[in-house]
């Protein structure tokens, strides 16, 4: 059986033209995925013969997982949920009124991906478009500090640069493509320019953008060391300033490296300032499928998109306190629950290591790192295949998710609701 | 030994090993080798495929490496835990972790090519060797205790 317009939920592109062949008990096929999404559908799509809940690593029901993991979060004083980014935006629901309900943090991939990113529109404001926009309008487009041939395979062909639009009706021959990075990567082949920047200077090319777009003189000995040249900074600006309709993507190039929020901050000045000139836009390229989703989902519940601390009753936000790494660093939050993510092996080790000491329960659709560490580990069904659900794309545009296989494990959201409830039994008593 | 930066990232084989699954040779392959520039890797008379040791103030580990178009002093590994053995905890209020631009000494070593390095091995119940810094007790003493 053949279901058409599906959405991959693999990563932040979401593309949802792929249509999936399905055979008996599995997904054969998934045309017109990239390498990404062919991988994830059809090792998703097959068979699994995980219990459907594990203890201390011993099979268990799910009733009885469920209750295990209720009781230990109703034991502990200062509890971290935490992933998040590849479930469906109504289990992403269950898991913000969980936290409120414990008084603990909750926080998402997106701290270590593009929080600041999120701190940068906070600041600056967000000077955004739809996707559908730039595949229609963009004559200019610029990764920075991305590899979308290697992170996005299909973001160049269905969005951004080959593909032909409304008002860019030859495709690739009616865009200009530039990429900044501080390596040549293999997305570099797809670019009109590249332009190689040194580590560590991004913040300083993009302020020297800003001052260009508003007119200010530059001089070439200030320029030092950033690795390009103030001629090749004034044609990038030239080139901004004189497009019809421009987009900036953001990568972790600018998000990971040292300056984190300032880099992106100055980036979405940079594209405040291009408002002078031109329309302008800026989107940062969302790693997994649904991490824009719980960016929204914590916004319209607390006004904080990740990073967000229970612990008074209230919601507050507070990056570097009540984030993943840091609450785990420092070996502050004592108990677990991760869903739909892998932090003992994505987390920087401290991190990552803290998370063995504590009482862990992880809710994921395979075996993971996590799942071996944890106290209590419940398969679920995985969001866009064996369950509906709603995602948001990198551009935040919701979509929604096909099941197209049935499961004998419950979803996210199922787990978590169940939960919910139960704690707040427990919590009544 | 050579001091380089090194910075971290996606790769199409480690994504398509986060589905396939994490145990399975491509993925531990995939983010268990560094690429370097030629003339580092000369510098330091490795050939594609040799075990270096990778040295933070925050970890070490040992893998392959292999050369790569990649500017000089840079070095990059996919993202993973063998990687993140050398990210450290400090996010500098912002609640993300310097991983990329990261100072690195990168060491040759001579275990030969099928090594028993800390980016290869089995998992086990316990917190798996390959994530944990406690297993290799001597990340360089010269940037053990450097501030960033």
């Amino acid at each position: 059986m053949q279901f058409d317009h599906v959405v991959c939920a693999f990563c932040g592109c979401d593309c949802d033209d792929i249509s999936v062949v399905v055979e008996g008990d599995r997904i054969i096929q998934a045309k017109n995925a990239c390498v990404l999404g062919k991988a994830w559908f059809l090792n998703h799509g097959k068979p699994s013969d995980l219990p459907v809940a594990r203890i201390e690593g011993r099979p268990a029901g799910l009733q009885e997982g469920i209750e295990e993991a209720a009781r230990c979060l109703c034991s502990v004083r200062y509890p971290l949920i935490y992933g998040l980014s590849s479930t469906s935006c109504e289990a992403q629901r269950q898991s913000v009124a969980l936290a409120e309900l414990l008084g603990g943090c909750i926080d998402c991939c997106t701290s270590v991906c593009h929080g600041p990113s999120g701190m940068a529109l906070q600041a600056v404001g967000e000077p955004t478009c739809t996707l559908g926009e730039i595949k229609n309008r963009a004559d200019l487009v610029i990764y920075w500090g991305s590899n979308p041939g290697e992170s996005h395979p299909r973001h160049m062909a269905r969005y951004a640069v080959t593909a032909k639009g409304m008002f860019i009706r030859r495709g690739r021959k009616d865009r200009t493509v530039v990429l900044v990075d501080v390596r040549r990567t293999s997305s570099a082949a797809a670019a009109d320019i590249f332009l190689q920047i040194q580590p560590g200077k991004d913040f300083e090319a993009l302020w020297a953008l800003q001052a260009l777009a508003n007119g200010e003189k530059l001089d070439e000995a200030g320029l030092a060391g950033i690795g390009l040249t103030l001629d090749q900074l004034t044609a990038l600006a030239e080139r901004m300033m004189h497009c019809k309709f421009g987009v900036l993507f953001l990568g972790q190039g600018l998000t990971q490296t040292r300056g984190k929020h300032f880099n992106t901050s100055a980036a979405f000045l940079l594209v405040r300032a291009l408002y002078q000139h031109t329309k302008f836009a800026l989107i940062p390229m969302r790693g997994h499928g649904n991490v824009a989703g719980i960016d929204n989902v914590l916004g319209w519940q607390t006004g904080y998109p990740f990073g967000v601390n229970f612990s008074l009753g209230y919601p507050r936000f507070s990056p570097g306190e009540y984030t993943a790494v840091d609450v785990l660093s420092r070996g502050e939050a004592d108990a677990a629950l991760i869903v739909a993510s892998d932090p003992v092996s994505s987390l920087p080790a401290r991190a990552a290591r803290r998370l063995s000491e504590i009482p862990t329960i992880a809710l994921d659709t395979h075996e993971s790192e996590t799942t071996r560490i944890a106290q209590v580990a419940i398969t679920t069904a995985t969001a866009g295949i064996h369950a509906e659900g709603t995602v948001y794309r990198m551009d935040n545009i919701p979509l929604r998710l096909r099941k197209v296989l049935p499961s004998s494990y419950p979803s996210d959201e199922e787990v978590l609701s169940r939960l919910l409830a139960r704690v707040k039994e427990l919590k009544a008593c | 030994m050579a001091r380089l930066k090194l910075i971290t990232g996606r790769s199409t084989k480690q994504g398509t090993g986060i589905s396939i699954g994490k145990e399975c040779a491509g993925y531990r392959e995939a983010i268990s080798f560094v690429e370097l520039n030629q003339s580092d890797m000369a510098r330091l008379g490795l050939s594609n495929g040799d075990q270096v040791r990778l040295s933070t103030q925050f970890g070490a580990a040992e893998v392959k490496c292999c050369s790569a178009e990649i500017p000089v002093g840079l070095a990059f590994m996919a993202f993973g835990p063998v990687c993140n053995r050398l990210i450290g905890g400090e996010t500098y209020a912002s609640g993300m972790p310097d991983s990329k631009h990261v100072d690195v000494e990168v060491h040759s070593i001579d275990h030969g090519p099928s090594g028993s390095g800390s980016g290869s091995g089995s998992q086990s119940k316990s917190f798996p060797q390959i994530l944990d810094p406690d297993s290799d007790p001597d990340p360089d003493p010269d940037l053990r205790n450097d501030e960033k």
